[in-house]
């Protein structure tokens, strides 16, 4: 087991090395000159190649990468052309807004998702099942957008039980910040949480016509029982490597919501900074969101691990 | 007299695509304290269903029991609330299913999932039930029971696994065991010691058996009294002796002629049921075995099903017909008569001298990587310095445990492993390091037959183009017609209708689809052909037909097999010559005759020991000799001979040097330094 995470750290940062390969080359293939983009059309020759050197972007192409990446190791993600500030600092005053929302949503996706599966799964062909299958599918067809403008019309606009827009800290103000979250949450989770389960639901249904299935029922034991100390266990497995996709859709959708809905979060801030043309910007949240999914896969990854003690116990 | 368990009529119908599969159709038995009772039949004839529907266990949708009586202690089963049949399900009647290797949960540990039936029927605490079931594994025969409690499913090999399975259904002390097939998964050997370990249960605890098999030889062995299930019907039951003695079914009787046995004279020719088993779809009140029965008169078309009526005693059979036991006797010498011309040519058959394939010190190495940087720490040496020869014309039966390495050297010879070392010369060419380019033309004279006719053949590819798909691949027809002409040809070398040519794998039933891989295997005109276990996914009565097929096949068409397979008996009944290995290496080689009369290797003699004969009156004079343990991992191979932790024989000597393969008379070659010793090498 040590062996098999050690293994898939390095392979982690195999993986993240090759991002920033590819983050960093963003800069160079984009059109345009940093340097001209920072000082505007009016600057002179001079005071572009002033700034070239100070940004460094008269060196070779080698000599920035590795002085990026190194500054980045110590924190450091360069200086925003459009806000003139520290990317790391504003990447931190952004970030944790996201991962708000985004953990809220996973939960709620997961505390949903999987029981309305297993309850589809146990009620097979019923009515109940039906259900719980139609509302999957819509909630896999449905944009998170279109979701989101359709929530605002309804609820805020319509019956006015939720602010329509904006952010609060949960530290601020508790009550104002959950009806605020309330909507962006649920949008960006019906989609996941739809997939969840969809996902339980088929994985339940095969481990319950496995073989152990049928033996603990033969030794007498209560449906409930074989439910969840039996056929849940199992069933579960394939519903983790869903959380690792699901992480990757949950934070992309970002994107879209935080815009809707007006949350000063990194999916915002990728959107603005593009407008802004401000790449140091892009460049330093893209690696952010990079590193931050590698990670939960890592995480999920060695998570089989306990679920499963085939992958545990060789 | 009440019985300890009886069923009256018991009717169990599954709804399939709205019609109605009569899988029970009033079946009645009953099993009495300390017996053991076998159910006999091929798939499909309802005998799994019969036993699941008493403990409700089927699956219901599509299932229904819609009739008759399960009475068990006095109370009918179908009519306890869910509460109560659960006290008895686990309680008081404990189940083995087949499969040891899904029949137990992967995620939680061995110990959990007895504890947990413990607890629930005798309503002890953690502790006191944790005791009680390491007692239990140790009862089954878990070496390190305390240690061992806490591991999972898959640290454990089939054998013990199912060791375990029996631990979980006894825990509770049942009154009946139900064994569903319960050592058809497993090897010989192990077959042998669970149903010993079952036999000596009921010998100590008075609990009674139900056997539920296909295999004649089982039944011979262990059960006192049989059932004979045909089509969701039972057709014949008695005692043991009185089945096998004066079979009086149709059905039985055939069952009996179809299949070899370890003490048949060789020219025995295997006479096949023809047909298949009835759909029992929508099934009409007429004799299900009709179709195929040899006894049938015109009188049996118009009757309604024959009931089952005493023939004598307790003997029951359900035909129209009074067959006599001698019936069995004049139904061989007719066929024997037709086949015997051929016979003959089989047993006389001259074999050239020369050898179409010659392997010469194979060797086969997997690397064992450890770490991080998946570093070669080691070699598993799956097949280790083998040697042997098939003459032209032969064929050659290859037999031992599973894990010794049989399906290693079939692919190695057929190049889908490459060989780590040694020569594999066929027809005079060395192919074992032969460029793949120049392989591809010698490929069509080898072929392959697979086990599982089910999914070894494309489900979405037609018959047609299954059997010429080798055809195309080796250019080995020119024009349409030509091609259309071959296939046509091959279906009907294999008995099929050419007719039936666009037809997709699953219309076909297992027999017919077998058939199918024959054809597809003898489309490029192969010279040799490579059977991996080609028989033992089918049931009894159409392994006698596939069997014939390669035997004329193989008449016809001058070909060589090896023959790979665990059933030694299928083996004994098909083969000129016999390796036996394992662990990877071959412990004795020589001809049929020589190998199972007078076999010389400890290994080879606890094999055959544990075959079971279908004859109860030759069971009686033989001695259970068991071998002990399992194979080992080829990870960890004993020093010196591989067989010495399970062999009687073994000396400190055997520890010292690896016994070579050595010739003690002409064509008969043994590996045991004993044996080598007593007669004089």
């Amino acid at each position: 087991m040590i062996a098999f995470i050690i293994r898939r750290l390095l392979q982690t940062v195999i993986v993240l090395f090759m991002v920033s390969l590819i983050v960093f080359s963003i800069l160079q293939v984009l059109p345009g000159d940093p340097a001209r983009t920072l000082l505007g059309p009016e600057a002179s020759p001079e005071q572009v190649e002033q700034i070239r050197e100070e940004l460094g972007l008269n060196r070779s192409l080698p000599v920035q990468y590795f002085t990026w990446v190194g500054n980045a190791i110590k924190g450091d993600l360069g200086k925003s052309i459009a806000f003139r500030e520290d990317v790391t600092g504003i990447i931190g005053e952004h970030l944790p807004k996201t991962i708000y929302i985004s953990i809220l949503s996973m939960v709620l996706a997961i505390i949903i998702g999987v029981p309305a599966g297993i309850i589809a799964a146990i009620k097979r062909g019923g009515k109940i099942d039906s259900l719980i299958s139609v509302i999957a599918n819509f909630g896999m067809a449905v944009p998170a957008f279109w979701l989101a403008v359709l929530c605002i019309y309804l609820f805020s606009l319509k019956l006015g039980w939720f602010p329509v827009q904006g952010y609060t800290s949960p530290f601020e103000d508790f009550w104002l910040s959950t009806q605020q979250v309330i909507m962006p949450v649920i949008c960006l989770a019906f989609a996941a949480l739809a997939s969840f389960a969809r996902q339980t639901r088929s994985a339940m249904l095969e481990v319950i016509m496995q073989d152990f299935t049928r033996t603990a029922r033969s030794k007498g034991l209560k449906e409930g029982t074989i439910i969840i100390k039996h056929t849940l266990k199992n069933a579960i497995i394939p519903v983790i490597t869903l959380v690792g996709l699901q992480v990757r859709n949950i934070v992309g959708s970002t994107i879209f919501i935080e815009q809707v809905f007006n949350i000063p979060g990194m999916g915002r801030l990728v959107v603005q900074s593009i407008f802004n043309q401000d790449f140091v910007v892009v460049q330093g949240c893209v690696l952010v969101i990079a590193i931050i999914v590698a990670l939960t896969n890592l995480l999920i990854d060695i998570s089989y691990g306990y679920a499963d003690p085939r992958i545990r116990i060789k | 007299m009440s019985h300890l368990l009886e069923v009256k009529n018991l009717q169990t119908h599954f709804t399939v695509d709205r019609n109605v599969v009569k899988a029970v159709d009033g079946v009645s038995y009953y099993v009495d304290e300390g017996e053991v009772v076998a159910v006999v039949g091929e798939s499909g004839s309802g005998k799994s269903v019969t036993q699941y529907s008493g403990i409700q266990l089927i699956p219901t949708p599509p299932g229904k029991i819609v009739g008759g009586e399960v009475l068990f202690n006095g109370k009918n089963l179908l009519q306890l609330s869910g509460e109560e049949l659960r006290q008895v399900r686990g309680g008081e009647i404990g189940v083995v299913f087949q499969e040891p290797m899904t029949s137990l949960n992967p995620v939680l540990t061995i110990g959990y999932q007895i504890i947990e039936t413990i607890i629930l029927h005798l309503k002890i605490n953690k502790k006191d039930a944790r005791k009680h079931a390491i007692e239990l594994l140790k009862s089954v025969g878990i070496p390190d029971a305390e240690e061992r409690i806490d591991y999972y499913p898959h640290q454990f090999s089939g054998g013990m696994r199912q060791r375990v399975c029996i631990a979980m259904a006894r825990a509770c002390n049942p009154k009946i065991l139900i064994a569903d097939e319960a050592t058809t998964a497993l090897d010989v050997t192990t077959q042998a010691q669970i149903l010993e370990m079952l036999k000596d249960i009921v010998k100590e605890t008075k609990t009674s058996i139900v056997l539920v098999t296909h295999n004649l030889g089982i039944v011979a062995r262990y059960a006192d009294r049989i059932y004979v299930m045909y089509a969701g019907e039972i057709v014949e039951s008695g005692t043991t002796k009185e089945i096998f003695s004066s079979p009086k079914h149709p059905y039985t009787i055939s069952l009996l002629n179809a299949i070899p046995r370890l003490d048949d004279p060789k020219g025995r020719q295997l006479i096949p049921i023809d047909g298949i088993p009835p759909s029992l779809i929508n099934k009409r009140d007429i004799c299900a075995f009709l179709p195929r029965c040899l006894h049938r008169t015109a009188a049996c078309s118009f009757k309604p099903a024959p009931k089952l009526e005493s023939v004598g005693g307790n003997h029951y059979t359900a035909c129209h017909e009074d067959i006599k036991a001698e019936a069995i006797l004049e139904v061989a010498a007719a066929r024997a008569a037709v086949e015997n011309s051929s016979t003959e040519i089989f047993h006389h058959r001259q074999l050239d001298n020369e050898n179409l394939l010659e392997v010469k010190n194979l060797k086969m190495y997997f690397p064992v990587t450890k770490g991080i940087m998946k570093r070669k720490v080691a070699d598993v040496k799956a097949v280790d310095d083998v040697s042997f020869f098939i003459k032209k014309g032969e064929t050659l039966g290859l037999v031992g445990e599973s894990g010794c390495g049989k399906t290693t050297i079939i692919r190695s010879i057929l190049r889908m492993y490459e060989p780590t070392s040694g020569e594999v010369i066929f027809d005079g060419q060395n192919i074992a390091k032969m460029p793949k380019s120049k392989l591809r033309p010698i490929r069509k004279n080898i072929s392959l037959v697979f086990q599982d006719p089910f999914s070894s053949l494309d489900p979405r590819q037609s018959a047609g183009s299954i059997v010429g798909e080798p055809l195309i691949i080796h250019q080995l027809t020119k024009t349409k017609q030509e091609y259309e002409n071959r296939v046509n040809e091959l279906f009907e070398l294999v008995g099929l209708n050419p007719a039936w040519k666009n037809r997709v794998p699953h219309e076909f039933s297992g027999g017919q689809r077998q058939r199918i891989g024959i054809a597809r295997a003898l489309a490029s005109n192969p010279s040799f052909i490579v059977c991996d276990e080609a028989i033992s996914a089918l049931d009894v009565s159409i392994q006698a037909q596939i069997i014939n097929l390669l035997e004329d096949l193989q008449k016809k068409l001058g070909l060589t097999y090896l023959f790979v397979a665990h059933d030694l008996s299928v083996v004994r009944h098909i083969s000129d010559r016999v390796v036996v290995m394992y662990l990877g290496k071959i412990v004795e080689v020589a001809d049929w005759k020589s190998l199972y009369e007078n076999p010389l290797h400890p290994y080879t003699k606890g094999l055959l020991a544990a075959v079971p004969i279908p004859d109860p009156f030759v069971e009686e004079t033989r001695d259970h000799v068991m071998l002990e343990g399992e194979i080992p991992s080829v990870m960890n191979r004993p020093n010196g001979c591989a067989f010495i932790n399970r062999c009687p024989m073994a000396t400190k000597e055997c520890s010292e040097v690896e016994p070579p393969l050595v010739e003690t008379e002409e064509g008969h070659s043994v590996a045991c330094i004993k044996v080598g010793k007593e007669v004089g090498l």
